[in-house]
């Protein structure tokens, strides 16, 4: 895990411009999960390295990023805007650890059953069209939210999801909002994290709760121009309460063939590459070295699962899961099709979680041919093995599969057959549910920080994507878990609650994990100041002209 | 008679040639130096070498071989859902052509809705929504080819039908069956056969286009089309042989087949429009 | 005179159960779909782990518990009065929504259909008149190859010379006007202008052989110009079909070309909805471009009989 360090210190170095005197006192839940790396502290607000070289370049001129999807899905969008273009900002954010920070409220705290929160907003801040932020404007936020749910392309704006059991919410003063719940929820903040508690200026809803047009908040910059499916231009606000942005204007380019949009960074038409699969590994190899281009990589919530039929022969035997596991080489994966960037994967949740726990990985071909060869046997087996379209463009899955394919055909003593199958997400889920497979690659991110809804839907017996991708798991203790999770509220039980899902999940296996993604962004070296990274609320401001 | 001899010269060339891939592929499993399947994670993306002409793809397997085999799936998936595009297309037309009246409409009628659906978004559609596996991939291909077969043989059978020899025929007594084959098709014949051979053509092309979507043929099966749309396209640059070889062997063949459509054409002497290549 | 007229009425009478047909198959297309788009729905509006019940409030929303011709008929008495409902994913107006990619997407393939009108008329004319010389064997090869060239292929190879190699062409989108249309509108036509160019030779070369090019020799124009131009003229009108068909099918057959050029018209919107099984976007789709189709189809029809009036009643073809 050494690259984690050092990408955790960048992480402190450049996402935490934010911070400004904003810091996290009345902080009361202050669960320390295992993967708190240290000097990671949150609160502490370090100089962000914006460019001071950058004093005779122009910065007038236009960035141009690519990516596979629009960065401004429009008005219909629960957020108009990927939270990463920094027009608006939430409530709370998350630290390099993971765990929730400061950003338009400075401070929050609970009562004792964790029924009422109570957060305190960061006075002096205005709207990018002057309008002061205060409780009345959160207050309207959640009037508005209300009225949905909202889709959007980047997490579906429900209230009972992200507020669930909400009673009321009301202000004691300008700056202070109360939230009053029905049963205690002791780790909400967690859950309000980024998308869950987005901003806007209520002038820009329209009645029934969508835009009304750009969207207005109080981030570094604004949109000025959007084409959906071809582009969207934000312009830097000068009126920005904290850190600006260096360069002026950005555009984004929606170029959904990853194919073209290596071409464009290459021909030199876009400046850089973002958002999810930016560019591939086996692209991103190619440029590594090559000074005309830099490559970075960051930490992503996104797990690979091989996820397996837990209810059929032969997965529904954990030999078989131990000994799959024990089989496929995660670091040879990695470092062959996904050119080193990720993490070999032992337990459920992600490094990325504040609650990880890690799990060791084990790597024992021999052992894992044991284990299979006494649940098959010599008996003739096919195993059918999905590739999901969407992720199998995304990320090298087609030579994963054929990896892990010829992995299973080749166990001597052993006759099984795998076909894989690349299908479209619908059918795929499909089959999943119908039990029609076998195995299916497949990658799980963090809905939020708050992990509870994920061994929810996964490990529990009858839960949603436990049922929904035909898992089959099924064990009483996990649900006993699982259901004592539901109801405690007590955040140190919970901790210890996770841990053990997480051990469980590393020997059982209710899916396998095969790796923690990293997310892999590249820009030309035209430009500078552009890291990978899932934290804060830096976005783009520290990007500009390099010369 | 130069331009018949320089003809004749053409169309042994291009058999020869589709002789060639279709030997290659019957006979693949004697002529690959490896099997197409075998992976050597140890010498991934090999430059091509002695002991691999052609290099090594992503997974180190043997690319040379990959191609010997590659053709088979192409052109067996081709052949057969052209052969049931026929099928579906002669007993359409021939029903609609001698049957006429109520059959004829209704026929008719189809067609024309099956010819005004977008034919590459309705075989996506079929195939994305059915799964990708032979069954749907040629159920796709007949479903928007077999107008084509059926207006040609229905205009055909008109045809023929209003020669008088055939009104000849019924007097004297003979059935309808042996009347259609008999008289009906052999008269149709070349025109099916210039259809068929383009229809060939242009079903390898959409079926590496279902590819390029990855609802093509299944890996690992080694395939033209697969090989030149699927994973080898995220190492075009580092490894461009991945990419040039069975394009190559894709583009051979089409171009063949379509050369081939070109010289019995002219030999059969059909007039250029009556087969609209569709 | 009538008789037009009665052709003209008899061909738009036709047209009726075809329409029909076109909406049940677009209909269909989206419920032979073993698969259930509710719990996509539920996803995109933050439901991750639903329960039978959010299931049955969105399986109402949607429609999709009523039966099947109960739903046709709503959906077809709708589509008449131009609302084709709302996408799945993303809660949109279809008609806005095709009507805001139908541009695009005209723009593409009134681009293409220029470069094959263009490329393949004028080159089937050329080769013609250069019949025998080896301009005409290297066009007729190179004819050959535009057919034989998978198309995505083709894109890639154009856009890696063009845009990454010689930087005279952007890679994709299309803010840079007629520089943008250049690379996906020669990538979709290359296969047309394959066609085109051999069929117009073809015919022309047909039409070489008749007697009155003779006439017009023996009034002693200059005597290439003539016979080209005659039987040019004469050869259209199979042209003019092939070109009509072709127009229909680049208009349902541009989804591949649209999205590796990154242009979002109809084709890379029935793209998405098919991966995504956004039924009443398939649907819509399916319906406006078949409807199109058959409606050039007609005009096709009557353009014959405008430039052929030989032609005439009887002979009216398909």
């Amino acid at each position: 895990m050494k690259k984690r360090t050092l990408t955790l210190l960048l992480a402190v170095a450049c996402a935490l411009s934010l911070a400004l005197g904003g810091c996290t006192a009345g902080k009361p839940t202050d669960p320390t999960p295992g993967a708190s790396a240290p000097g990671t502290a949150d609160g502490t607000s370090s100089p962000a390295p914006t460019g001071s070289q950058s004093a005779e370049i122009d910065q007038t001129r236009e960035i141009v990023f690519a990516a596979s999807r629009d960065q401004c899905p429009g008005e219909q969008d629960a957020y108009y805007a990927s939270m990463s273009l920094g027009v608006w900002e939430p409530l709370l954010t998350k630290d390099a650890s993971g765990k929730p920070a400061p950003a338009l409220a400075t401070a929050w705290e609970h009562n004792e059953d964790s029924t009422v929160w109570t957060f305190h907003l960061r006075e002096g801040v205005t709207f990018s069209n002057g309008t002061p932020f205060n409780a009345d404007i959160v207050l309207a936020n959640f009037d508005r939210m209300k009225k949905g749910p909202f889709e959007s392309s980047f997490y579906g704006m429900n209230i009972e999801s992200i507020y669930p059991g909400l009673l009321s919410y009301e202000k004691t003063d300008d700056y202070t909002v109360v939230l009053t719940f029905e049963a205690g929820l002791p780790l909400q903040d967690y859950t309000m994290v980024n998308y869950g508690s987005a901003i806007f200026e209520p002038s820009c809803f329209a009645e029934d709760g969508n835009f009304a047009g750009f969207p207005i908040g109080t981030g570094p910059y604004t949109v000025t121009e959007n084409v959906l499916g071809q582009y969207c231009v934000i312009e830097r606000s000068d009126s920005y309460w904290g850190t600006p942005g260096i360069a002026k204007t950005f555009r984004f380019k929606v170029i959904p063939d990853a194919e073209t949009r290596y071409t464009a960074l290459r021909a030199g038409e876009v400046q850089g590459l973002c958002d999810l699969g930016a560019i591939s590994p086996s692209q991103a190899a190619e440029i590594e070295g090559d000074s005309a281009y830099t490559v970075s990589v960051g930490d992503s919530g996104i797990t690979h699962f091989l996820n397996v039929n837990g209810a059929a022969f032969p997965f529904n035997d954990v030999r078989m899961r131990q000994g799959l596991s024990l089989l496929i080489d995660r670091q040879t994966i990695i470092d062959s099709f996904y050119n080193g960037y990720g993490l070999a994967a032992g337990g459920f949740l992600s490094y990325t979680s504040p609650f990880f726990s890690e799990q060791s990985v084990q790597h024992d071909a021999e052992k894992g041919m044991d284990l299979i060869r006494e649940v098959v046997g010599d008996q003739p087996v096919e195993l059918t093995f999905l590739l999901p379209g969407v992720d199998a463009k995304r990320y090298p899955y087609q030579e994963e599969a054929e990896y892990i394919q010829a992995l299973l055909e080749n166990i001597e003593g052993t006759d099984i057959k795998v076909n894989i199958q690349m299908m479209d997400w619908g059918p795929c889920k499909d089959e999943m549910k119908a039990g029609n497979y076998n195995l299916c690659l497949k990658i799980q991110g963090l809905p939020s920080a708050n992990p509870f809804s994920l061994f929810k839907g996964f490990m529990r017996t009858g839960g949603g994507t436990n049922v929904s991708y035909g898992l089959g798991y099924s064990n009483e203790h996990v649900d006993a878990l699982i259901d004592e999770a539901a109801a405690s509220l007590d955040v140190n039980r919970l901790i210890e609650i996770y841990t053990e899902l997480q051990e469980i999940s590393a020997a059982d296996f209710p899916n396998i994990p095969v790796l923690y993604s990293r997310e892999v962004v590249a820009c030309s070296s035209d430009i500078t100041g552009y890291q990978a990274t899932v934290y804060g609320l830096t976005g783009f401001t520290q990007v500009c002209w390099a010369k | 008679m130069t331009l018949r001899r320089k003809q004749n010269i053409k169309l042994a060339v291009v058999c020869t040639i589709l002789l060639l891939i279709v030997l290659m592929t019957v006979l693949a499993p004697w002529l690959a130096p490896y099997s197409p399947t075998q992976i050597d994670m140890g010498n991934r993306l090999a430059d091509p070498c002695w002991a691999h002409p052609l290099g090594t793809d992503a997974l180190g397997r043997d690319v040379l071989s990959r191609i010997i085999f590659g053709g088979r799936a192409s052109l067996l998936l081709a052949v057969a859902a052209t052969c049931c595009s026929m099928g579906v297309g002669l007993v359409a037309g021939v029903a609609a052509g001698y049957c006429e009246g109520a059959v004829d409409a209704v026929i008719t009628g189809v067609s024309n809705i099956f010819q005004g659906l977008p034919g590459m978004v309705m075989m996506i559609a079929l195939v994305g929504i059915l799964g990708s596996n032979t069954r749907s991939i040629v159920l796709a291909l007949v479903m928007t080819s077999w107008v084509g077969f059926s207006r040609l043989v229905r205009g055909e059978v008109l045809k023929v039908k209003n020669e008088m020899y055939i009104e000849g025929m019924r007097c004297l007594g003979a059935g309808h069956l042996r009347i259609i084959l008999r008289h009906v098709l052999p008269n149709i014949r070349t025109n099916i056969i210039i259809l068929f051979t383009t229809r060939v053509g242009r079903v390898v092309l959409s079926v590496a286009g279902l590819s390029y979507l990855g609802l093509g043929i299944q890996p690992p099966t080694p395939d033209w089309g697969e090989m030149i749309s699927g994973s080898a396209r995220r190492y075009f640059r580092s490894a461009p042989h991945l990419l040039w070889a069975p394009g190559l062997c894709i583009i051979l063949l089409t171009m063949s087949i379509n050369i081939l459509g070109d010289l019995l054409r002219d030999r059969l002497d059909v007039k250029q429009d009556s087969v609209k290549e569709l | 005179m009538m008789a037009i007229v009665k052709y003209i009425a008899k061909r738009l009478l036709v047209l009726i159960p075809v329409l029909l047909g076109i909406t049940l198959a677009a209909f269909l297309l989206g419920r032979i779909a073993p698969g259930d788009p509710v719990d996509d729905a539920l996803f995109r509006i933050g439901i991750e782990f639903p329960t039978e019940g959010d299931r049955a409030e969105m399986r109402a929303r949607l429609g999709l518990d009523q039966p099947l011709p109960a739903q046709y008929f709503s959906w077809l008495g709708r589509a008449l009065q131009g609302d084709l409902g709302r996408s799945y994913i993303g809660n949109r107006d279809i008609a806005q929504e095709l009507a805001r990619r139908l541009p695009l997407t005209l723009k593409v393939s009134l681009s293409a259909l220029a470069v094959a009108v263009l490329f393949g008329v004028g080159g089937g004319v050329v080769m013609a008149a250069c019949h025998g010389t080896w301009v005409d064997t290297v066009l007729k090869s190179v004819s050959t190859l535009l057919l034989s060239i998978p198309g995505f292929w083709l894109a890639l190879f154009l856009i890696t010379v063009f845009a990454e190699w010689l930087g005279w062409l952007p890679t994709s989108g299309l803010d840079r006007g007629l520089a943008s249309m250049i690379l996906p509108a020669a990538a979709l036509a290359a296969a047309n202008v394959g066609s085109t160019s051999r069929i117009t030779r073809g015919n022309i070369l047909a039409e070489l052989g008749e007697q009155y090019i003779v006439v017009a020799n023996a009034k002693g124009l200059p005597q290439k110009a003539v016979m080209i131009g005659h039987a040019f003229r004469n050869s259209l009108v199979p042209i003019i079909t092939l070109i009509g068909n072709y127009f229909g099918g680049i208009l349902g057959g541009s989804t591949i070309i649209e999205s590796i050029f990154a242009i979002p018209g109809l084709g890379s919107y029935v793209l998405s909805a098919i991966q995504n099984r956004d039924y009443p976007v398939i649907q819509g789709y399916v319906l406006i471009t078949g409807t199109t189709f058959v409606l050039i189809t007609l005009a096709i029809d009557l353009l014959y009989i405008a430039v052929n009036p030989k032609i005439r009643v009887q002979g009216g073809a398909a």
